[in-house]
């Protein structure tokens, strides 16, 4: 946590503020995930039970009835719980969910194929039992392993010290034991809540569904305080006094509901059961927010201390970002002398022979580009495929206008031409008849008779040009023959003579010429 | 920098965010907005007629029933699945977007528990009486109004800045020049949608001839008022892009493998703005049979037509996520001369932490995740490789130090001297199929064969 870290724009909100916001949004939220989750729980289970007299309707679809509210309010009221804890704990909450990318992702499928699958299952008619059975139980799954990953980061966030170890796919025992026991203490939750809900909604004196229901209840409470037990056991850290102190209200609450419920002829008013459960949802999620916040708080302090220190070493580079931001905004890549200034000049310079800031970078130089003599299908497939070899790239992302309007600008301003000039010199006979034998035994190696690159030399990186389709002006060819080509198998040819010299320009043009001709 | 490494291979980070969220802009404007406001007109002008009743309410039940459930579950999944993909896939950039918008983002949040509260009360007291369903139906879609002004506010930021950059004022950033357009196209095509949602949802009731005809018309003459308007809108849009981003909407829908056709693109869309005023054409005058003809398609070029937009709307902005501020790949405009200085490496927490860095190439995949691995994959979609291909080391390094100026949607290399050159070493030899990668999701690679 020493790096530089953290987003360097303030939050606009006082961090007490937002904890309570977080506290309440992330209650509502809860409840309603317990719901949801006890819901499909008592939905699924019940599938195979028939119809008993009396009943309006089965009991998995009545209990199902109320999913689709349930559901929608969990996963809405999800996501304000979010925002905050974005806000509030960025740094932990982002690097839990970077360390599980794929299981925060897969939520949005879980999410989908549990939904699905469960109103499926709630709109089902009659027939094809077993179908919707097995359409039941893999929506619950999904929609059980939900609450998996979200414990999973969660846990991880709250503990920075096994984040390098987790991310290295290796979850620590303690944490993984931990994770477990936080996941099953949420779905023994699912099924106290749950089962409560529906008990309270029974309006007609069921007394089948009652017992069946407050047997769901106190089996949860049950299950809820042997979890509890191992859950407190497994926290990374003791709990403080204040925590105690929430965790024992809980318990006494679980065990006066227990208690009640557990008499012959129990009746339990909505009032009485609606308080007693407060005093154990209440609680417990304040003693997990403590817990979390023991943690955090250090951690967004630290953040935020390192976030302000990074902003006072950027701050002088501010201004003049916002103003390369305005020069890039407003440049139009219609006019084909923006597209050369941004994306040729660092290569072949200003003027377009080559020398431009980067030229020295490179082994194979920029090409002159006023030397060039190539059609413009040449020029368009030179810019479309770049060369290999060289650092010349493929600037396919201009459209055909584009690139169009940038070969008008090569041929008018930079020089480069689609004919070649004329021949400035003489060339004599014997010179010719030197020049064709000198091509044969020498050149042909690469450059085929026709102009093409020889068999062999297709394979070089970069391959030599197509005579036929590309050449350069006669200056330029005969430095090239004299110098040779840097970064290429072009080696300098200055022993020949130079009257040899001028007589190969004149070949190779001779070459490109009655070709562009054609 | 700031949090481990993580690519989603072979699709790429984008696709994924993209996927979700073109599903999402789909139902929470076409079906949400659109095909909402479609059931509540139709209840409002079924209002009239008595023969025909019956089939009128049938129909209503219907499409309310798929509008909620689609909404409901659809909708509000994929809603959460862009803070799911986003968290996971691009987390600096979420959380400073989160600072500097909380206040919007939370309000459209309330707006949003109301606006399925409301959803659930209107379908759960279908039965009442219509004037409360009338008032139920105004209110939930004055929500859905103000929810899509909250969210617009924001994404439109994201094109244009305004005067933010320079400023950095909450009100600048939100009340942007392509704020209002682009809510006014994001709304007409909402209903535009929602209107071809409303005829597929009429056509199976087509055997009560008279129905049909009026409901077919009925939406047909929406369909045929919106489509104007929506091109106005959408001409009012991209009139409110700066040129310097404007340039690359060909390009962004046709990448490199069609970009030198961009005639495919107008056509296409001038085919699918033609077909889609044919089925209004074709509602408008009681022509059930050709309307069934066309529907699917129409219905397959408006969820194309979303896909396109937020395509658009997404590469042009090229190099910026927050514009002036932050780049694509959740660098700092502000920080690179930083970075240029003092590498990228060593003020990471994160790197060498993932499993081992011990291979000769691990600095430069690290490298590669942090620059490029926001828009570019190994071995998948807008593959480095692929664009590496055929450069030499030397000319990769260059290509590397000019990203911006090559291509100027890309965002600058971040990192010093040094490091660039590790890059273009590294993507050369993968380009050269000289290192292979152990671990494509963290970024890391194989240990160097000799």
């Amino acid at each position: 946590m020493n790096a530089v870290t953290d987003v360097l724009i303030g939050a606009p909100m006082w961090p007490g503020v937002a904890r309570g916001l977080l506290f309440l949004v992330f209650a509502i939220h809860f409840l309603f995930v317990l719901f949801t989750l006890g819901t499909a729980m008592l939905g699924v289970f019940y599938f195979r039970r028939p119809r008993a007299e009396g009943d309006a309707m089965p009991w998995d679809k009545e209990f199902l009835k109320s999913f689709f509210v349930h559901k929608s309010l969990a996963i809405v009221l999800g996501v304000g719980a979010i925002l905050l804890m974005m806000l509030l704990n960025t740094v932990p909450f982002f690097t839990a969910v970077r360390i599980f990318p794929r299981a925060w992702m897969m939520l949005v499928v879980l999410l989908l194929a549990s939904l699905g699958l469960l109103e499926y299952q709630a709109e089902r008619k009659g027939e094809g039992k077993w179908r919707h059975l097995v359409a039941g139980t893999a929506g619950l799954v999904c929609l059980l392993a939900v609450p998996g990953v979200f414990a999973a980061v969660v846990a991880t966030a709250e503990n920075p010290r096994w984040w390098v170890d987790t991310l290295r796919m290796r979850m620590p025992f303690p944490l993984a034991v931990h994770w477990l026991f936080r996941f099953l203490h949420v779905l023994g939750a699912a099924a106290v809540f749950g089962a409560a809900l529906h008990y309270l909604a029974i309006s007609r004196p069921d007394l089948g569904k009652r017992m069946a229901l407050r047997n769901w209840v106190m089996a949860g409470l049950a299950f809820q305080l042997v979890v509890g037990v191992a859950l407190l056991g497994s926290l990374p850290r003791g709990p403080e006094p204040v925590m105690l102190v929430l965790i024992v209200t809980a318990v006494g609450a679980s065990v006066i509901l227990l208690w009640i419920l557990s008499r012959p002829a129990h009746r339990l008013r909505p009032l009485a059961a609606v308080m007693l459960l407060s005093l154990i949802l209440l609680p417990m999620l304040l003693t997990r927010q403590l817990l979390q916040e023991v943690v955090f708080v250090p951690v967004n302090r630290l953040a935020a201390a390192n976030a302000r220190e990074y902003a006072a070493v950027l701050s002088p580079y501010r201004t003049p970002a916002a103003g390369v931001y305005e020069i890039n905004r407003m440049l139009d890549f219609r006019r084909p002398a923006a597209i050369y200034f941004r994306s040729c000049q660092f290569c072949h310079g200003a003027v377009g022979n080559g020398a431009g800031d980067q030229a020295s970078a490179l082994a194979v130089p920029p090409e002159d580009l006023g030397a060039l003599r190539a059609d413009r299908k040449e020029i368009h497939r030179v810019l479309l495929d770049g060369v290999d070899g060289s650092a010349m790239p493929r600037f396919g992302f201009y459209t055909e206008a584009e690139i169009g309007s940038l070969i008008d600008l090569l041929y008018g301003k930079f020089g480069m031409r689609e004919k070649p000039e004329r021949f400035p010199r003489e060339i004599a006979a014997e010179d010719r008849l030197d020049a064709e034998r000198v091509f044969a035994s020498t050149c042909s190696i690469c450059h085929d008779r026709g102009g093409q690159p020889s068999p062999f030399a297709r394979g070089l990186r970069p391959a030599p040009p197509d005579f036929r389709r590309l050449s350069f002006g006669a200056q330029r060819a005969f430095d090239v023959i004299t110098n040779g080509y840097p970064g290429t198998m072009m080696r300098s040819f200055a022993a020949l003579p130079e009257t040899t010299r001028w007589a190969l320009v004149y070949t190779v043009q001779k070459i490109y010429s009655s070709d562009a001709a054609r | 920098m700031d949090f481990p490494l993580y690519q989603a291979p072979y699709a790429g980070n984008g696709m994924i965010i993209g996927l979700n969220a073109v599903v999402h802009v789909f139902i929470s404007h076409g079906i949400a907005i659109g095909a909402f406001a479609m059931l509540a007109l139709a209840d409002y002008a079924a209002a009239g007629s008595t023969e025909t009743a019956e089939t009128w309410d049938r129909f209503l039940r219907r499409f309310l029933k798929f509008t909620t459930v689609t909404v409901s579950v659809a909708g509000a999944v994929t809603g959460a699945g862009i803070w799911f993909t986003t968290n996971a896939l691009a987390p600096r950039g979420i959380a400073s977007m989160l600072r500097l918008f909380f206040w919007p983002w939370f309000l459209e949040w309330i707006v949003f528990v109301l606006e399925v509260i409301v959803l659930l009360v209107y379908y759960f007291q279908w039965n009442a009486s219509r004037r409360r369903r009338a008032r139920l139906a105004g209110f939930y879609l004055f929500l859905a109004f103000c929810s899509a002004f909250l969210i617009t506010g924001i994404i439109s930021f994201m094109l244009t800045a305004g005067a933010w950059p320079a400023g950095r004022r909450f009100a600048e950033a939100f009340f942007n020049p392509s704020f209002v357009p682009q809510l006014a196209t994001r709304l007409l095509f909402a209903l535009a949608i929602g209107a071809l949602l409303a005829i597929a949802f009429a056509l199976p009731f087509r055997s009560d001839a008279r129905f049909a005809s009026e409901a077919l018309r009925l939406f047909g003459i929406v369909l045929l008022f919106i489509l104007p308007l929506l091109g106005i809108a959408l001409l009012a849009y991209l009139n409110a892009v700066p040129p310097g981003f404007l340039t690359w909407t060909k390009f962004s829908v046709l990448t490199s493998h069609l970009s030198q056709h961009a005639w495919i693109l107008v056509g296409a869309n001038l085919a699918g703005a033609a077909l889609t005023a044919a089925v209004g054409l074709a509602a408008f005058r009681g022509r059930v049979r050709r309307t069934a003809g066309l529907l699917p398609a129409a219905l397959v070029f408006s969820f194309l037509f979303v896909t396109e937009f937020e395509r658009v709307r997404e590469f042009i902005r090229g190099p910026y996520l927050m514009p002036g501020y932050m780049f694509a790949n959740t660098m700092l405009l502000s920080e690179l001369p930083y970075l240029a200085g003092h590498g990228a490496l060593p003020t990471s927490y994160w790197y060498g932490k993932a499993r081992s860095g011990d291979s000769a190439y691990a600095a430069g995949a690290y490298l590669f995740g942090v620059n490029c691995s926001a828009c570019h994959t190994i071995g998948g979609i807008n593959d480095i490789r692929e664009r590496a291909a055929g450069r030499s080391e030397d000319g990769l390094y260059v290509i590397l130090t000019h990203t911006h100026d090559t291509a100027s949607f890309m965002p600058p290399f971040a990192g010093s001297e040094r490091e660039s050159r590790i890059l273009a070493r590294f993507l050369y030899q993968l380009a050269s199929d000289k290192v292979r990668m152990r671990s494509h999701s963290r970024l890391v690679p194989e240990e160097a064969s000799k």
